[in-house]
């Protein structure tokens, strides 16, 4: 994972994938709906081999080659979870007393439903402007990938960052066009 | 480093909005989701909030919201 200071300000370097199109995106495009699993927002890796991966799974379906964008994403009022331990435990808790909440009123939800709830309604209030999560490196779309030499041990992190407005990141790039996964 | 947020500040604080926020409040919630989902199917929702306040339309979420 990259960082880097400008200004006095430390940001991480986050990378965003898209399909290719002939005008490159001044902005990153913001999630929303099911895939939205963090809550509705700009999606960046901080991995370049997952940057590709999700380009070659999901990405080049109408042109053949995707697209990675980079951008500086400011991170202080994001929740760490992957990294810092306070933020991994407040994370899990916050998760696990929204479930109960929807448990108690006898609603049905996801993980997912979850946290579009957290984004829409709780986290503005506390002043949360993103979250750093990681999972499992598995994807369901492709079963041939090796993402460890020794499953199930996935000791590589795939590493998300989630920032809900689009003032927690600058410098928003194209970094490498026209990809057709072979490098990948 | 970069500074970080105030877990145990934010814990109470999270714990706080949570309790504000009554069933009526998750219900309609769930029918603006519903509608973020499912622009064109959820008719029935879209209704009973026009039906029950004022909504207005967002163009960068491209959904239906009640006005502010």
């Amino acid at each position: 994972m990259k960082r880097i200071k400008k200004g006095g300000q430390e940001y991480i370097i986050g990378y965003h994938t898209q399909e290719f199109r002939p005008e490159p995106l001044s902005e990153p495009i913001i999630c929303k709906g099911k895939t939205a699993w963090l809550g509705i927002g700009y999606y960046f890796w901080t991995d370049l081999d997952f940057a590709h991966y999700w380009g070659i799974d999901f990405k080049r379906a109408n042109t053949g080659y995707y697209e990675i964008y980079q951008a500086y994403i400011k991170v202080d009022n994001c929740i760490n979870a992957v990294f810092d331990e306070e933020g991994y435990f407040f994370f899990r808790q916050k998760i696990e007393e929204a479930i109960q909440y929807f448990k108690d009123h006898n609603i049905n939800v996801t993980l997912e439903k979850v946290n579009k709830f957290l984004t829409d309604n709780i986290w503005g209030k506390l002043g949360v402007e993103g979250i750093i999560y990681d999972d499992k490196p598995l994807n369901s779309a492709r079963t041939d990938r090796i993402h460890s030499e020794i499953p199930d041990l996935y000791y590589k992190k795939r590493i998300q960052i989630v920032v809900f407005n689009k003032k927690n990141y600058i410098n928003f790039d194209l970094l490498l066009e026209e990809q057709d996964g072979s490098e990948a | 480093m970069a500074q970080k947020l105030d877990y145990k500040k934010l814990s109470a604080k999270f714990t706080k909005e949570l309790k504000k926020f009554d069933k009526v409040s998750l219900l309609k919630w769930m029918a603006i989701d519903e509608l973020r989902e499912n622009p064109i199917q959820s008719i029935t929702p879209l209704k009973l909030l026009a039906e029950n306040q004022a909504y207005s339309y967002s163009h960068d979420l491209d959904i239906y919201l009640p006005a502010a």
